[in-house]
């Protein structure tokens, strides 16, 4: 594997860094292995119709993951509705029109958002947000609207999608946030200059040179804060309601991969099908983030190079 | 008026100061503890071609940006003295700094295309100010590419993206660009920095071509540039206007020993 | 604006300017609009920042004081009395477990791939790297369920403890530190190394005597933020460590769980017990002074690093 030639300090010192570097390689490869290992029986057992079986059913070992990948899907698409928008404000905020001199103080507070771990944004969902839906949102809702589909409040409890969904966007936020600012500022200010030096607004100047240099690193930025959220686990789990029933309203209570694992998992493991069914779910996640991580990071490699930014490293 | 103005060259008086396109006065432009202009005082005259001269560093780019307003988005500067275009203070809080824009155009020092077709980079300016009407931004687009004389290399490649162009090109689209809205003085910031010598001598003919038309202020470090194309000269040193006199009299008989120095090349 | 005046602020008489007052008018108005909506954003998303801390506080501060930090929570249900001590001896297990893995294999690799990475091999490895950041925590944890925790099969049978748990937060600690130890080398002038290399140093030498002393802000930092990240992680411990009420006897085996602060609160939370709530809420008080304060720390350091490289 390695040609060893330690007659030089520099051969040394190269192979004893490699070793570290095989230890990553290792890290890699193990995570994956286990996940494919401990999977095998149910994908050899379910095959691909565990994606669509809608049933999941431990004692008469039936096990699809159809009503969890649905629940997954609604609070990741709700929360980048949420996010979206509210990131690409922030992003445009912080590199077009905020004072210069507040700028590295108001990322900053972007920043901090990032770092608050997920069991915080939980107990903040607990303790804030289901109270509010429960008081005025859900109310309001059940008295206006409850003729639009996806909208009707049956229970009125707070605890749901829709309360799980905004507390997961908050937390992508940072993210697509971050790298929409990052890819703004790589465009060019002197191409800025010359739009201004013609008359153009701040707005013109966003809408027609900003926003067309900069759009494939916010697409990046998209990706990876939809990967961030596919994973999501704690603060889901605190907020989803936790039933395993596809919702047929945002204000609906559901059930996504991570939650059910986060659940579940202990417990699965004394019927080694069940273990292997959940280890499956696992899989699934993997996968997700793995190819979504693989296209967000070449997208960005184009717009912003390698540059990390600091909300990716996340605080749990 | 005429009191004030050191720098009168042309003896400009009450009768006939309509030739005057731009008066600066007692112009001084701080940024933070750093006094950047000092007490600056001159004439553009109309239809005129002048050249502002100095080492780098000088002050000459940012004195440029002062006579459009560009220096409005340097956070921390204090700007005070006065900048009469056609007897108007730009700096009043009557002026509309977007119309005062289509009216002073400006090039930069390297050629800043945008992300778009050629077309709708000579286009933008005129949407940008609001007008739809397709023919008129076509007759417009051509005339201007004609005006730059870029047009006829162009003409079969309208809806490509400009970052095809050579750097000489962008550039001629450039000043395409900023004579769209049909300014009446064009300010221009080393225009031909990062142009090879066959791509200089196009834009240094346009720009004599563009006299009839427009008042044009050029910042260069290159004598040579200036003694050929422009009728006024200046020098900056340091934030001050050493010297600004008729060309023919800055380079043969400067009056300062320190514009003397410059030309004869000892900076 | 009259004809005329138009007239004599245009330069070419040819070429007709039709200036387009309301419309000018216009579009600042959207210009003033878009900036209120940025701005807007802004607030909505700076909200949760305060609000959590505001709504932490105002409940901590009743129960925030010395023994709340000193003393293991009993009482019933447990944790109604005492503190949180379980918790914070067990996130310091779990950080010092982490890091005796993390920090070693994040600075080398960091360092090779500064170093010596061929071009090739650099990009597979900071690419297996940043993917590893996006694997979300619950899959590291089952990952580490079946490597360090079970008790059947393959795997190293430590049980339910500080050290499955610590080393499978090492596990999501590395990438972080190696890609960040990566960029602080990146960081350094290039002529310093340069200049180290040119005197005929080896880069072993290099790195001694240049390197580690320049890029040092920069490495903390990345330690830093791994530890930062991992003290908030609660998803790879339910099914590595799980949770303690008591201090542990081992870091193996049973009696080798620990607490930590963020499953406790996720526990406490769960509970229908509104004291526990309020614990929850103190916790979190504690749990986000530490990662304000490795956050304030961090940039500190890179902060300190840059002046004093502007000083030379």
């Amino acid at each position: 594997m390695l040609k060893l030639k330690l007659n030089h300090k520099d051969d040394l010192f190269k192979f004893i860094l490699s070793i570290f570097v095989f230890g990553i390689i290792l890290i890699f490869f193990t995570v994956v292995t286990v996940i494919l290992y401990y999977s095998y029986p149910a994908v050899s057992r379910f095959g691909i119709a565990f994606l669509w079986t809608k049933e999941w059913n431990p004692p008469k070992e039936i096990f699809g993951a159809a009503t969890f990948i649905a629940g997954t899907f609604m609070v990741t698409i709700i929360a980048l509705i949420f996010a979206i928008p509210l990131s690409l404000g922030i992003g445009i905020f912080l590199e077009e029109y905020c004072p210069k001199f507040l700028k590295g103080f108001f990322t900053i507070i972007i920043e901090l958002l990032a770092g608050i771990p997920s069991v915080v944004f939980g107990v903040w969902g607990v303790l804030t947000i289901v109270p509010w839906l429960r008081k005025y949102i859900e109310p309001f809702f059940k008295s206006h609207f409850s003729f639009i589909p996806f909208l009707q409040v049956t229970e009125n409890i707070g605890y749901g999608i829709l309360a799980a969904s905004i507390v997961v966007a908050f937390m992508v936020v940072p993210i697509i946030a971050s790298i929409t600012k990052d890819s703004l500022a790589a465009v060019p200010k002197i191409t800025k200059d010359g739009a201004l030096a013609m008359g153009a607004t701040r707005l013109d100047v966003i809408k027609d040179i900003s926003l067309p240099f900069s759009y494939r690193g916010i697409y990046g930025g998209i990706i990876l804060g939809f990967g961030r959220a596919v994973g999501e686990t704690i603060a889901v789990v605190l907020l989803i309601g936790n039933q395993a029933i596809i919702p047929k309203s945002i204000f609906g209570v559901g059930y996504t991969i991570s939650a059910v694992l986060a659940n579940t998992f202990t417990f699965a493991v004394i019927s080694p099908i069940y273990a292997s069914s959940e280890v499956e779910l696992a899989l699934i996640l993997l996968l997700v983030s793995l190819i979504v991580n693989i296209i967000g990071r070449n997208v960005l490699q184009k717009v912003i190079g390698g540059k990390l930014s600091r909300a990716q490293f996340g605080g749990g | 008026m005429t009191d004030i103005n050191k720098n009168n060259i042309d003896n400009i008086t009450e009768n006939n100061k309509d030739e005057i396109k731009i008066e600066v006065k007692n112009l001084n432009f701080n940024y933070g503890d750093y006094h950047l202009l000092k007490d600056i005082n001159l004439f553009f005259k109309k239809n005129s071609v002048c050249t502002i001269l100095g080492p780098s560093g000088c002050g000459k780019s940012s004195f440029l940006r002062t006579l459009n307003r560009m220096n409005d988005y340097t956070e921390g500067s204090k700007l005070t003295g006065e900048v009469l275009l056609d007897g108007k203070n730009i700096y009043s809080k009557s002026v509309d700094v977007v119309e005062l824009r289509r009216n002073v155009g400006m090039v930069f020092q390297s050629p800043n295309p945008f992300p778009k077709t050629i077309f709708e980079n000579v286009a933008f300016g005129l949407k940008i100010h609001g007008i739809k009407n397709k023919q008129f931004i076509e007759e417009r687009v051509e005339k201007c590419l004609k005006y730059a004389g870029l047009f006829d290399e162009v003409k079969d490649k309208l809806h490509k993206n400009a970052f095809s162009l050579s750097g000489g090109q962008q550039q001629r689209l450039c000043i395409a660009r900023a004579i769209a809205t049909n300014p009446s003085v064009l300010l221009m910031d080393e225009p031909t920095a990062y142009l090879d010598p066959a791509a200089t001598a196009t834009i240094l003919d346009l720009i004599a071509d563009f006299k009839k038309f427009y008042t044009i202020i050029i910042v260069s470090h290159n004598i040579q540039q200036a003694g050929r194309i422009s009728d006024y000269s200046g020098f900056f040193l340091d934030g001050e206007l050493i010297e600004f006199s008729k060309s023919g009299d800055f380079f043969t008989r400067p009056k300062d020993k320190r514009t003397e120095n410059f030309i004869t090349n000892r900076f | 604006m009259a004809e005329t005046d138009n007239h004599k602020k245009t330069g070419d008489p040819n070429n007709y300017f039709p200036v387009n007052k309301s419309y000018i008018k216009r579009k600042k108005i959207y210009n003033r609009i878009a900036y209120g909506f940025a701005a807007s954003a802004f607030i909505l998303g700076a909200f949760p920042v305060f609000h959590i801390i505001y709504s932490a506080l105002i409940i901590g501060y009743k129960y925030l004081n010395w023994r709340f930090v000193s003393t293991l929570p009993t009482g019933f249900p447990i944790g109604a009395k005492g503190g949180i001590l379980n918790a914070i001896v067990g996130d310091l297990y779990l950080v010092v477990i982490a890091s005796c893995l993390a920090v070693p294999l994040g600075i080398g690799s960091g360092l090779y791939l500064s170093l010596f990475g061929k071009q090739r091999t650099n990009s597979v490895i900071r690419l297996l790297n940043e993917l590893m950041i996006g694997i979300p925590s619950v899959v590291w944890g089952i990952m580490g369920f079946y490597i360090f925790s079970t008790n059947a099969g393959l795997g190293f049978h430590f049980g339910f403890s500080a050290l499955a748990g610590g080393l499978t937060l090492g596990f999501i600690m590395t990438p972080i530190v190696t890609l960040l130890t990566e960029q602080a080398v990146h960081r350094i002038p290039a002529s310093y190394i340069e200049g180290a290399l040119a005197m005929g140093a080896t880069k072993w030498q290099a790195t001694k005597s240049v390197i580690v002393k320049a890029a040092m802000g920069g490495i903390f930092t990345a330690v830093l933020l791994g530890v930062l990240n991992i003290i908030g992680q609660t998803a790879p411990l339910l099914f590595t460590n799980y949770y303690n009420t008591g201090l542990p006897t081992g870091i193996t085996g049973p009696g080798g769980a620990v607490g930590d602060i963020a499953m406790l609160i996720f526990i406490y939370i769960h509970e229908p017990s509104h004291i526990l709530h309020y614990k929850a809420e103190t916790a979190v008080v504690v749990l986000l002074f530490f990662v304000f304060a490795l956050d304030i720390g961090m940039r500190l350091i890179s902060w300190l690093t840059v002046k004093i490289f502007e000083m030379f």
